[in-house]
């Protein structure tokens, strides 16, 4: 039987007792015994009715609700009771899970690849050799294995968008009409592409909205379904809206803003079986097996080659990898250290949590030092020690419990800015804080491992304290107090210079010289595809915007490239030196003046000249790698056979006339790369014009003006060199920013902790100072022994610090940048002094207000 | 009054589940009966406070060794009592408490009036 099923367990069992007495005065009274000498009696035979009536209600209830019901309402009267001691550790508290969840989303969002898409682990990355797929490739693959997976294409691309009259350029992925399908992702309004639309060639264009551009371009609007928006000067009309959590399958929280058919869009070059651009990612059918789908792409991408044999014929490789994870990470070529470092922010997060918790415990010790006397008035009355432990940890559970429900607060606070301050990069990266159940989970294990670090502190201090007669006549310190300042010195030390340490190697990375001139260099990208010029119009164009640009006052030099360093698209291809073939080398169809531009260094031969024309001698320049790696230095007149795309595809050989210093292509924290560098004036493609002035504010509106000249049709992006380098440098800097804040944040708690603990200690011990005082001892000689004995703690925790992070940093020194040692002797010495300095200060008032105690005052209270 | 009578012995703990036991196994009976039924059989030697006995009632109860039913104390009266019945499983326990009992009683024994070998 239960409780709840008892109609009033106290009625009843208040009956059954009621009727024994009864009877039982009855015997009595018939035995001769007045009424009420019966009922005495019979009371008496009973024994305590009380006692009986409780303990078989205990039986019957779940006493340890009603009990936990009582400490919480206990508990929360006391804080209540105390605000500012409630205030000052639920927000300790709130900054440490603050942290950690802030640090936790952060690194989700923008680092760990959460692609939105249901089941993700069927879903795969598809390899092939290495090299992207043409449509009809991508047509044959997904046909032959469409037993064991659905495929789907995708690439990333700019469109223009006209909005109003001004056109800009949007971040377009352009997929397969199955692609949310395959994902399995849904918009949020409207609807993805449908059949109808994976088939048609032209019309109807549809075009699907991230949700981020939905609210940035239509602020919202549900009446945008069924509109009609131009990408490219196309019409397209807008078909649905993706939920605002949808993570890209680029990851890194690069967000495109629009999604579009790829058949809307590359009409022409659809079929042409060299167009080689587009990704591939796979479903896994439930009942295929991985191995079985790569052998049948194998043997399709056998038959491919036959069909379109090209000249650099390799053994072929096919890999399927996950979309998400520390192996896309690998996959992806983020070096393992940058992964290493992520764990080390989790870890920092963690070290704040714990001063955080540590901060919490002292200022419970101290609490725990004013309440003894109601401790020990509820032992003496009768309370099992259990009972006491257990309602410290209630109270710490709900001081948990409040700290990490403002943790999560700042959490959402931190949320709403970031999404306010979306930086405006050349990548279309948005970083958002989601709050979902991963999230809550988080916090709830964090409010729980913060009751448990915390109430340990009183518990033991309990515990000690019974092991003990009683409180008060503990003069000297108890272990706990020196192990509580020790333990935060230590952590403090560790946190802050691990921190130190990366934060001085992002900071050299950050000024990793790119091996080009990033200042006062501006970038004009015209879109040029929407004019529907023809390649003679295009290079026209060009030209005339070269020559304009020139002639602007204040211009020192204007260059053309097809592709601009660091940037989200980069040109990579083989080619061979003789029999040799050379993969993954960064091409660049660049001006004559590119290199000046730059300033990156000519270190033999020539530059390009006007000379090399079309039709003329194919010339090309490498950089030193190239020349180091595959030329043995004799880089001058060598030739070098450069695939031609075409049906089969040829080579034509190019002679190199210069070497020139290595720089960064595709990013900054590359290792050295080859790269091959063509004249513009032989291989023709859309350029971006490099302009470097001699920095006048004026030069933007300038060169938009010289370009409308020429046609005011063709939309202009211009963008600071330095800007675009910025955001190549956005995952450290976001990195550094995190653990900045977070040095910053544990060194404050640390210090907060460090007071609080000290101010305690030397209230512990007023009556021993008093007595010190009264017995002859001067002022001085009272500050001096307090602020030596909060020295030596200090002390002491620094060198186990000191310990602790030699052992840490050597996890993390293959993270540090080069020249930085894992025993910098700057970071530690300058980590001592200030967490010296902090000690000081946080003894000195004390101190100070130990030498003032009044001697008479203290003996008395003891 | 029993109260006076100097003799009275304490029960030994754990054996006043095996009386109530043993006692509801003559048939179902509420508390005061099974409270006079120990005192009278035992001629008030065990001293057993009326009030120990409903925890203990309560106890087997829960334990499933007891079912209890509230019922009329006789067909004509108007009172209602609760009456405990021995289940199952409660005359199980009382086997295994009764052998334990005469086992340890008996080891008791041995030690106390040993038996000369010869």
């Amino acid at each position: 039987m239960t409780w709840w099923k008892r109609k009033n367990p106290g009625d009843e069992l208040e009956r059954e007792l009621r009727v024994h007495l009864e009877m039982e005065a009855e015997e009595r009274q018939q035995e001769g015994l007045s009424s009420t000498e019966a009922q005495l009696s019979a009371r008496r035979m009973f024994g305590n009715l009380t006692r009986v009536q409780e303990e078989i209600h205990e039986m019957w209830t779940w006493m340890w609700l009603d009990h936990l019901l009582r400490d919480l309402r206990y508990g929360w009267r006391g804080l209540y009771k105390s605000p500012a001691f409630t205030l000052t550790a639920a927000l300790s508290l709130a900054l440490g899970t603050g942290a950690a969840l802030i640090v936790c989303g952060v690194l989700e969002s923008a680092f760990f690849n959460s692609v939105t898409a249901t089941d993700a682990d069927q879903l795969k990355n598809v390899e092939i050799d290495g090299q992207r797929f043409s449509y009809p490739y991508y047509k044959q693959l997904s046909t032959s294995a469409q037993a064991l997976a659905d495929f789907a294409a995708y690439d990333q691309t700019k469109l223009s968008f006209s909005s109003g009259d001004e056109l800009r350029s949007v971040a377009a992925d352009i997929v397969s009409g199955n692609f949310f399908q395959v994902l399995g992702v849904a918009p949020v309004i409207g609807r993805s592409f449908s059949g109808d639309e994976l088939r048609a060639r032209s019309q109807p264009r549809v075009v699907v909205l991230s949700h981020g551009f939905w609210q940035r371009e239509f602020k919202g609007d549900i009446g945008v379904l069924g509109r009609s928006v131009k990408l490219n000067r196309v019409p397209f009309t807008v078909i649905g809206v993706l939920p605002p959590s949808y993570r890209s399958i680029h990851g890194y929280g690069i967000t495109p803003d629009v999604y579009t058919p790829i058949n809307s869009l590359l009409l022409g070059e659809l079929d042409r079986p060299d167009n080689e651009r587009l990704q591939l990612i796979c479903r896994l059918r439930a009942d295929a097996g991985i191995v079985q789908l790569e052998t049948s792409l194998l043997a399709s991408a056998v038959r491919w080659k036959q069909q379109f044999p090209t000249e650099i014929n390799r053994k072929h490789v096919v890999r399927l990898s996950p979309l998400t994870g520390l192996e896309r990470l690998r996959n992806d070529g983020v070096p393992m250290e940058m992964a290493l470092f992520l764990g080390f922010l989790i870890l920092s997060a963690a070290l704040v949590l714990l001063i955080a918790c540590g901060n919490v415990g002292s200022l419970l010790l101290a609490r725990g030092a004013k309440r003894s006397r109601e401790f020990e008035v509820r032992r003496a009355l009768g309370a099992p020690r259990f009972h006491l432990i257990r309602q410290l940890f209630i109270e710490t559970f709900l001081l948990a419990v409040l700290g990490s429900g403002f943790g999560l607060a700042l959490y959402l606070v931190a949320s709403s800015l970031i999404d306010k301050m979306q930086p405006s990069l050349s990548l279309p990266v948005e970083v958002h804080l989601h709050l979902d159940v991963r999230i809550l989970v988080l916090t709830a294990s964090l409010t729980l491992l913060a009751t448990l670090l915390v109430g340990l502190t009183p518990a033991i201090q309990a515990g000690q304290r019974y092991a003990l007669v009683s409180a008060r006549q503990v003069g000297g310190e108890l272990p706990l107090r020196r192990i509580l300042i020790m333990s935060q010195f230590a952590f403090a030390f560790v946190l802050l210079v691990s921190a130190g340490l990366l934060l001085r190697s992002l900071a050299r990375i950050a000024v990793v010289d790119p091996g080009f001139n990033v200042k006062q260099v501006l970038l004009a990208e015209p879109f040029l595809q929407l004019r529907e010029y023809s390649p003679q119009q295009s290079q026209q164009y060009l030209r005339a915007a070269l020559a304009e640009t020139k002639r602007l006052p204040g211009v020192r030099s204007v260059s053309g490239a097809t592709t601009v360093p660091l940037g989200l698209e980069h040109s990579v291809m083989s080619m061979k030196v003789g029999a040799r073939i050379i993969q993954r080398v960064h091409t660049n169809s660049v001006t004559a003046d590119y290199f000046r531009t730059m300033g990156i260094r000519l270190i033999q031969g020539r530059q390009f000249q006007e000379t090399d024309r079309e039709g003329g001698r194919p010339v090309a320049i490498v950089n030193e790698t190239f020349a180091r790696r595959y030329l043995e230095n004799q880089a001058l007149n060598a030739k070098i056979l450069v695939p031609i795309p075409g049906q089969p595809p040829t080579f034509v050989g190019v002679e190199v006339v210069g070497v020139v210093a290595d720089s960064k292509y595709g990013t900054l924290g590359e290792d050295p790369t080859p790269a091959l560098y063509w004249p513009w004036t032989q291989k023709y493609a859309p350029l971006t014009i490099l302009i470097r002035s001699d920095g006048s504010q004026s030069n933007q509106l300038a060169v938009r003006q010289a370009l409308a000249t020429l046609d005011g049709h063709v939309p202009i992006k211009l963008q600071l060199m330095e800007e675009r380098i910025a955001g190549a440098l956005l995952p450290s800097r976001i990195a550094s920013g995190l653990l900045g804040a977070i040095g910053t944040l544990g060194l404050i708690l640390a210090a907060v902790g460090i007071y609080g603990v000290m101010a305690y200690n030397v209230s512990q011990r007023v009556g021993e100072i008093g007595l010190r005082l009264a017995l002859g001892a001067t002022r001085v000689q009272v500050l001096q022994m307090i602020l030596r004995d909060a020295l030596r703690l200090a002390f002491i925790g620094l060198l186990i610090g000191l310990g602790l992070s030699l052992l840490a940093t050597r996890m993390i020194s293959g993270i540090l940048a080069a020249g930085i040692s894992a025993i910098d002797p700057l970071s530690l010495g300058s980590v001592g002094v200030l967490l010296s300095m902090t000690a000081l200060f946080a003894a000195l008032l004390p101190s100070w207000r130990a030498s003032r105690v009044d001697p008479a005052a203290a003996l008395r209270s003891e | 009054m029993p109260l006076n009578k100097p003799t009275r012995i304490e029960l030994v703990q754990g054996t006043l589940d095996m009386l109530i036991l043993r006692t509801l196994q003559m048939g179902p009976a509420h508390g005061h009966q099974i409270a006079k039924h120990l005192q009278r059989t035992t001629d008030d030697v065990l001293q057993v406070e009326h009030g120990s006995l409903y925890p203990a009632l309560h106890r087997l109860e829960k334990k499933g060794w007891l079912v209890a039913k509230w019922e009329l104390a006789a067909k004509d009266s108007k009172r209602q009592l609760k009456f405990y019945r021995l289940t199952a499983s409660g005359r199980k326990q009382l086997l295994a408490e009764e052998s334990r009992w005469s086992q340890m009683a008996e080891a008791i024994a041995r030690v106390m009036w040993p038996v000369p070998e010869n």
